[in-house]
């Protein structure tokens, strides 16, 4: 039977899929309280009892038996793996991703390492489908670098992830190099989830911070947008030629408007970046990778995959479901958006080639 | 050729030295401004740190007394109105116009008021052509609803100009309503310049400041972006249903992507914002413009077109060229680069719409140019 067989969409492909955006949620706080040392233990339930992301989540995903939709690996496999043909899912720790926007930097290392051995330990088995996401705390990249490369000894943590800025300064900054540093050193991708919202995090959108869950679920496509451009003004990828960045729920739609953008200006302006060598969009198509998640382009706009297939989409998009956050449609609607040439590469062979499997090693 | 009236929503007027406008300053406040001994002066402007390398000027407008570009009314008009064939120019100020990042919110509100009288007595008598700008602080919105008021009656003085974020809330935000309020009261559009970085002001890109000048320049679009999205989800357009915004100097090809978002996340969660009554698109379309400057320019101009087609196209771009920067688009530019059928909206329709002007004048007033210049 090919892996397919019960999806409805993407015909053109029947393959297995790699689903690059998968959030695992402990059941209850007292999960996690084993891998925190016991001085930050009323720290995080007091955050734990603040989270409620009940509403961005899809109604089933939470399972009967009590505790968080995403905490059940039987439904993780009920409701995605096995209708869609999913078999390695790249997991970063729900909402515990957020831990990090604490002020305290000292606490927040704790619970990044916490969040880590929780994943290792609940969900990574030799046997499962699911791989992890290494969470630092880039407060202090010196502690997050040492992080990467402590539970970067997990065959099956193939990236780094981080959501929320501490530095308060553009994802590329030099200050944050110790991190992309150690990433690079291991062979392991940097994920940026967009958003960045509250906490330690400076505004993560031009023109002042937004109020709304309107504005913010809009404008998260900022910190895409930020971390792609200052990778390459910053000399990220001149510093570390093997590294690549991977945006995560940033959208799609606007990166051709933006490239072509950002190539006119650094036309314009070059000489002030002498160690940027060759046109942004260059850099984008070898070191970037965009998840599909949300798609938004709206049906009947399908011409303005055009646009995207310009710039080098077939080569960077990878399908990520975000599951089970909701979100308009299904999963895979993607697939019915873009050329059926491009399927075997973004449902599969472009985070083959992105993510540090364990079959690769270092 | 498109031989039509053009409208060119952004042209920098600038002084030779902040001397120019002090006059227009009240005594005790030029006491301010020279308190702090021979040599050093309170700046009235903000500078964000850095320019282009390259040079931030075209060589064309610098004058030959070395001054800056565009600080002289009959050379502007020389060498930008009429080398280029433009109708009417909304002046937009320069060095002045960051006056948002001010320190002091009490002399920026000052500087603005000066720099405004300055206009209306140097700038609007040079040159019929020229039309001005209401430029205001919008630290404090009461004081920047108070300019407006004085000023909009005041003939030619056509919108209301911010560029900086002072108040570091995006622009829709409720505490800036005396603003949104006074533009719609005395009907006039509100113009949402480019932001910079520098003094006091929120970051125009977001996660801190940028580093450098190709990152400021790639990323502005980002407080238009903001200051779009929170404008409509703040319900203003349902507040003051005339009111039109107009975001200048900050492209337009990323425009389609935010609506579909915008929307697609209204529709996911409408009963966040009940004060909606309509899909978020429908605002953009009935109440923004933007202006064409930075036009993005893929290898096949024409994809630019399917893409902002998306997002109503040839409804919703104003001309403008950002003369005298290094950057500007000139009309020919423009004209060579969108498709013909747009140049008549582009040029002028669209500005004539926000700003209540008669096209039925500006054709008359073109068609004289055309004869001035028609060899005897």
């Amino acid at each position: 039977m090919s892996a397919a067989a019960s999806r409805p969409a993407a015909a053109e492909y029947d393959g297995p899929i790699v689903d690059c955006d998968v959030h695992a949620e402990p059941s209850s706080p007292d999960e996690i309280l084993p891998y925190l040392p016991s001085e930050w233990s009323l720290d995080y339930l007091r955050q734990a009892g603040r989270t409620g992301p009940a509403k961005l989540m899809r109604p089933d995903a939470a399972p009967e038996s009590g505790g968080p939709a995403g905490s059940a690996p039987e439904l993780v496999h009920t409701q995605l793996l096995e209708p869609l043909g999913i078999d390695r899912a790249v997991l970063s720790p729900g909402t515990l991703v957020y831990a990090p926007s604490s002020p305290n930097p000292y606490y927040a290392a704790a619970m990044a390492r916490a969040a880590n051995d929780w994943l290792i330990d609940r969900w990574l088995g030799d046997e499962t489908p699911f791989y992890g996401s290494i969470l630092v705390a880039n407060h202090l990249p010196e502690v997050a670098a040492a992080e990467i490369r402590r539970a970067g000894q997990h065959p099956r943590m193939v990236c780094v992830v981080m959501a929320d800025n501490a530095l308060g300064h553009p994802w590329g900054h030099a200050l944050f190099h110790p991190i992309y540093e150690a990433a690079a050193e291991l062979g392991l991708p940097v994920a940026i989830q967009a958003g960045g919202f509250g906490g330690v995090n400076p505004s993560p959108t031009g023109g002042g911070p937004p109020s709304l869950d309107l504005e913010q679920g809009t404008l998260a496509v900022q910190g895409a947008m930020n971390a792609l451009v200052t990778f390459i003004t910053e000399g990220v990828f001149d510093h570390y030629p093997s590294l690549k960045l991977i945006l995560l729920e940033g959208g799609v739609a606007w990166l051709p408007g933006l490239l072509w953008r950002f190539d006119a200006s650094f036309k314009g302006a070059r000489r002030e970046v002498p160690w940027v060598k060759r046109l942004p969009s260059e850099y984008f198509r070898d070191h970037v990778r965009i998840t599909t998640q949300p798609p938004e382009i709206p049906p009947g706009y399908e011409h303005i995959v055009e646009l995207l297939a310009e710039v080098g989409a077939q080569e960077t998009l990878m399908f990520a479901s975000d599951y089970p956050h909701r979100s308009e449609g299904e999963p895979l609607d993607i697939a019915a958006r873009i050329p059926a040439a491009w399927l075997p590469n973004v449902l599969r062979g472009n985070a083959l080639a992105t993510f540090r499997w364990p079959e690769r090693g270092n | 050729m498109y031989d039509g009236p053009i409208i060119d929503l952004d042209v920098h007027h600038n002084w030779k030295s902040q001397d120019d406008v002090m006059p227009y300053l009240p005594k005790g406040w030029q006491d301010y401004v020279t308190a702090p001994g021979p040599t050093v002066k309170q700046p009235m402007s903000v500078s964000m740190g850095f320019v282009n390398p390259h040079g931030f000027f075209r060589e064309e407008g610098l004058l030959e007394d070395g001054s800056f570009p565009a600080s002289d009314p009959v050379e502007v008009a020389r060498r930008h109105l009429d080398a280029s064939r433009i109708t009417r120019a909304v002046l937009t100020h320069e060095d002045v116009l960051y006056l948002d990042a001010l320190p002091n919110p009490f002399f920026a509100a000052e500087v603005a008021r000066a720099a405004n009288d300055w206009t209306a007595d140097r700038w609007l008598p040079a040159d019929s052509r020229f039309r001005a700008s209401i430029l205001v602080s919008n630290q404090l919105p009461d004081l920047a609803a108070a300019e407006i008021r004085r000023m909009s009656s005041v003939d030619r003085f056509d919108q209301v100009l911010m560029a900086s974020n002072g108040i570091g809330k995006p622009f829709g935000h409720p505490s800036l309503d005396p603003i949104h309020r006074a533009a719609a009261e005395a009907g006039l559009p509100i113009s949402f310049h480019v932001g910079a970085p520098g003094g006091i002001a929120a970051s125009p890109i977001g996660f801190g400041y940028p580093n450098y000048y190709v990152e400021f320049h790639t990323l502005s679009c980002q407080s238009a972006m903001t200051h779009l999205v929170s404008l409509i989800a703040h319900g203003v357009f349902e507040r003051y249903p005339a009111l039109k915004v107009v975001l200048v100097e900050t492209g337009s090809a990323w425009i389609p992507a935010i609506l579909w978002r915008l929307d697609a996340n209204y529709r996911a969660r409408p009963s966040d914002t009940p004060w909606l009554k309509r899909p978020p698109s429908e605002y953009f379309r009935d109440h923004i413009r933007a202006t064409t400057q930075p036009l993005e320019t893929p290898e096949g101009i024409e994809r630019l077109w399917h893409l902002l087609e998306a997002a109503g196209g040839e409804d919703v771009l104003c001309f403008a060229s950002d003369y005298p920067h290094w950057d500007s688009d000139p009309v020919d530019f423009i004209e060579e680069s969108l498709p013909q059928q747009w140049l008549p909206k582009v040029f002028h329709e669209n500005a004539c719409e926000v700003f209540g002007w008669s096209p039925d004048e500006l054709e008359a007033e073109a068609a004289t140019a055309r004869g001035a210049n028609t060899p005897a």
